[in-house]
């Protein structure tokens, strides 16, 4: 085997390919497993001033809420991606106060057991409810557990509204913020959006 | 300048909102028209955050205002942006400075963040000759200012990244098919509709899908648009030439009297350009190939691509072909962090020929003329490495760092067919690269940026490219943001390696280098978005095309660089410098809820100093003011949206009006173009759409001198300028039934 000169430019060239496929056999090897392509398209900050101002068109809402609005975040344990994006979205909702004039109050809730879920929905009561990433299996479960309630749920991943497992869903359409509505699932929870709201929004039928 | 001011304010409080829509619609409308950017800092975030000033341009705008390429999309819908036609690929310039007959790689354009600004020369095309299916672009994100700490090389004038739609937005099979018609333009500018009419045709087809893969997510993307087409018959001329090397007639070839260059061009007019997208992202990997062709006919001499050869000669021609690769795995790592590896590649292919009939034009022996053929490739490999940590996981305090390692490598060769070969290389280096950034977020109402990148070349050095951004929430709606950027060019394999006959190699060039420093304010009212801002630009160590000084001849002669009896010789030098200052304005908005509208304007005062002691002198072919202005409005029901768009540049100078010895200068009246479109659905035919559209410019000519006599002969010779496309019609078909 021919040696080559540590200061030849071929020879870093090898180096620097031996080097980076390594790492990347590496990071592969150290990443999580169950990692998930589920990051959101909006920037979270965007996605919950959005939210506060969507409320007011859902007819139902004030009366959901009462005397005070509940957020619900709903985050998969063990995901880092969920976990991430589930701490943003409780950072970004403490810094708000109220949502049509009512005082909100937040809560990360971590999905688990079906059942426990639904228990835990007819405790508390929450008028929003906010899916994190990592629900690409469970949120046909989620939808299920809340069949009849009253519950405005959002997600910024437009698959589960597509599924037709969440209501309101904030995408990102040719570079800006977009609306995903899922008129049945809506209907299922006792969402009514304003007919004004429905003309910003992509409306599944 | 105050009352451009006050003329905007002016408008702005004219179309404040009159509870126009009930005060939610607009708060929801104010947020869904808020553009969410990846390129200013590789991560997503909303424009007003951002660290840069960027503008967004949506697929919608560019379908509604028949926009058929990337040169239409800037000069109509984005601010500060320039595009000219030299009648060869198109030349961009941003905030006063274009650089003529650079190749656009003062420009970094990328496709989905990946670098198209190809190794050898980092040319880059910002007009059909992009290469990529145009119905395939989801927005395209323009960045303006130095943005070298994310992209280094290139970035100067700014970045423009093109954005190409996922599967759920192109799902199913989609075509498109559109047809277009431009009339021929005569010697003084007027049309010529009994001459050869210019034709184009472009077809897409598409495909997107998404489903599930190994128990993932997966999506597939594909796409594959031909573009083809013929300009319209041009009437140039006549310029009475003499062959310096025979002293009679030059000869311009069988399409042109002995001694004559001009007439009608009818046969060297073709463009082509075949391109081709795939994409397929499985979880959390994504790989994306690209391949495209960009061929066209030079249509004339000028001083950038044929500044000799034969008149209306289809054999004189560019093409450029490209294939690039760019895979990606993003890794969750937990704790706020997440780290994406990529790795990518790069192939490119450039040929250039040229055909003279002219001995003069051609070396020794070649008395009945010769014909040259430039070769290039440029081969790229990397890889890339970026982490980003959320410390406090709530978005306040975000590092991103990261590391880049290109493997370039590039060859060239001139040859004269049946003679000699000259200024022929083989080159290749390593280029090493890291990065990093620090946001801190406080509070809602404040953000910081910093970060810095630092490049290294084997050839040069190091280049270190800093940045620092702040905004702060001056009142209701208004943001302020002020932005200090850096960036540089680092010296091309071309530069770097050229050599002929009276030019000498430079292969000790360094990087040029601008800094630039802005501060503008936003201010939202409603639907409508206000922002005004200043800049000032400094750029130094400019590679320019210098003399050689006596001494330096004498040498490079005696030592076999150059020809014996060479009395002016030249070389690549990093001797230039220029200053660019201005103002810039847009405002966007709805005034009802059907009619959409935008305008934005730029006054720009540039210099540019030769460093050979001269006095600093304005800028060619930009102009100092510019802008563009577009109205839309949405019939009800299915009938069409009716979209109108203009831009506007002030009179400049021509690019050879400080160097080109014509008496009176070479100077070009303001440019007004407006273009009216009609887009809409074909009515009971699911998913099928039209569109409809005329461009008129009421221009009779470009800034660029044209033809042999590119500089003055005489005390009266009088510049001939390049032809300009003033009146054009197209019509398109798309079908797309599951969008």
């Amino acid at each position: 085997m021919r040696c080559l000169d540590p200061m030849n430019v071929r020879y870093r060239e090898v180096l620097l390919l031996r080097l980076t496929v390594t790492l990347a056999i590496l990071l592969t090897w150290v990443a999580p497993n169950h990692a998930l392509a589920e990051d959101v398209e909006v920037p979270v900050d965007l996605q919950v001033s959005l939210v506060t101002r969507v409320a007011a068109y859902d007819r139902n809402f004030s009366v959901r809420a009462g005397q005070r609005v509940l957020i619900w975040i709903l985050v998969t344990r063990g995901n880092a991606d969920s976990e991430r994006i589930a701490k943003q979205l409780e950072a970004a909702w403490k810094r708000v106060q109220f949502v049509g004039g009512i005082p909100v109050t937040v809560r990360t809730v971590e999905y688990g057991e079906p059942d426990k879920f639904k228990e835990r929905y007819k405790r508390d009561v929450p008028t929003v409810l906010m899916l994190s990433a990592g629900f690409a299996d469970a949120a046909a479960m989620v939808a299920k557990s809340l069949e009849g309630a009253s519950l405005l749920t959002v997600t910024a991943i437009p698959r589960y509204v597509d599924d037709g497992n969440v209501v309101l869903g904030i995408e990102s359409r040719s570079g800006k913020p977009a609306l995903v509505v899922h008129l049945a699932r809506a209907r299922h929870q006792s969402v009514a959006f304003k007919p004004e709201l429905l003309k910003l929004a992509r409306v599944i039928r | 300048m105050t009352r451009y001011c006050a003329m905007v304010l002016a408008a702005m409080v004219t179309i404040a909102p009159k509870q126009i829509f009930a005060e939610e619609a607009a708060d929801v409308a104010d947020l869904l028209s808020e553009s969410i950017v990846s390129t200013p800092s590789k991560g997503l975030e909303s424009a007003s955050h951002a660290a840069a000033t960027v503008s967004s341009i949506s697929a919608e705008d560019l379908r509604r205002y028949g926009i058929r390429s990337l040169d239409e999309a800037l000069n109509f819908l984005t601010q500060s942006v320039v595009v000219t036609d030299p009648t060869h690929a198109k030349e961009s310039g941003a905030r006063g400075v274009l650089l003529t007959g650079d190749y656009n790689n003062h420009f970094l354009v990328l496709l989905n963040g990946h670098a198209l600004n190809e190794a050898w020369n980092s040319t880059a095309y910002v007009d059909a000759g992009l290469g990529v299916p145009f119905e395939l672009i989801d927005h395209i994100e323009v960045t303006l200012g130095p943005g070298s700490v994310m992209y280094g090389s290139e970035a100067m004038l700014g970045v423009i990244n093109v954005v190409t739609r996922k599967a759920n937005a192109y799902s199913g099979v989609s075509t498109v098919t559109e047809l277009g018609l431009s009339v021929p333009i005569d010697r003084a500018g007027n049309l010529a509709f009994e001459e050869s009419f210019g034709r184009t045709g472009r077809f897409g087809l598409g495909y997107g899908r998404t489903q599930k893969l190994f128990g993932k997510p997966a999506e597939l993307v594909l796409a594959f648009e031909w573009r083809s087409g013929l300009r319209p018959a041009f009437e140039l001329g006549p310029q009475d030439v003499i062959d310096p090397a025979t002293g009679r007639p030059k000869n311009f070839g069988a399409r042109a009297m002995p001694g004559r260059w001009g007439g009608w061009i009818h046969q060297a007019r073709q463009e082509r350009v075949p391109s081709a997208f795939a994409q397929l992202t499985v979880g959390d990997f994504s790989l994306w190939l690209r391949s495209a062709e960009y061929f066209r006919q030079s249509l004339i001499i000028d001083s950038t691509v044929m500044s000799y050869g034969d008149f209306d000669d289809p054999r004189n021609f560019e093409r450029d072909r490209w294939f690039n690769l760019d895979a990606r795995q993003r890794f969750a790592l937990g704790h706020g962090a997440t780290l994406v590896a990529r790795g990518f590649a790069d192939i490119y292919a450039y040929r250039w020929t040229n055909a003279s009939s002219a001995s003069g034009d051609c070396p020794a022996g070649m008395a009945r003329g010769c014909s040259q053929l430039l070769t290039s490739h440029s081969n790229t490999y990397g890889g890339e490495v970026k982490a980003t940590v959320d410390w406090t996981e709530d978005g306040t305090v975000v590092t991103l760092i990261g590391s880049e390692v290109r493997l370039r490598r590039a060859d060239s060769r001139l040859e004269y067919l049946g003679g000699s070969v000259d200024n022929q290389y083989q080159k290749h280096d390593v280029v090493e690269a890291v990065y990093a950034e620090q946001k801190f977020v406080p509070r809602a109402e404040f953000e910081m940026n910093l970060g810095a990148r630092l490049d290294h070349y084997p050839g040069f050095g190091t280049a270190l490219s800093p940045r620092a951004s702040a905004g702060a929430a001056v009142w209701r709606g208004g943001r302020w943001r002020t932005i200090y950027s850096t960036a540089f060019r680092a010296p091309t394999f071309y530069e770097l390696n050229y050599r002929d006959a009276i030019q000498i190699q430079n292969p000790h060039l360094g990087p040029e280098k601008v800094w630039s420093i802005e501060s503008s304010l936003e201010q939202k009212l409603g639907a409508q978005k206000l922002s005004f801002g200043v800049y000032y630009s400094r750029w130094e160590r400019l590679i320019q095309y210098a003399t050689l000084p006596e001494l330096e001849r004498a040498q490079a002669v005696s030592d076999g660089r150059i020809a014996p009896g060479t009395e002016v010789a030249y070389e690549y030098r990093n001797t230039a410098s220029m200053t660019s200052l201005g103002v810039e304005s847009r405002l966007d908005g709805s005034i009802a809820p059907r009619l959409t509208y935008g305008v934005s304007g730029t006054l720009a005062r540039s210099r540019v100093d030769l460093g050979d002691g001269s006095t600093p002198l304005p800028l060619t072919v930009m102009p100092s003011a510019y802008g563009n202005a577009r109205l839309a409005y949405e019939l009800p029901n299915d009938l069409p949206v009716i979209a109108l768009a203009t831009r506007f540049e002030a009179r400049r100078y021509a690019d050879r009006n400080f160097d080109g010895g014509f008496t009176n200068g070479a100077r070009v009246a303001p440019r007004l173009d407006v273009k009216l479109t009609l887009t809409g659905p074909v009515a009971n035919v699911r998913g099928l759409g039209y569109r409809i559209g005329t461009g008129y410019s009421f221009a009779r000519v470009g800034p660029y001198v044209v033809g042999p006599n590119l500089y003055a002969t005489d005390g009266s010779s009088r510049p001939e300028f390049s032809p300009v496309e003033r009146l054009y019609a197209f019509v398109g078909l798309e079908f797309a039934p599951d969008q």
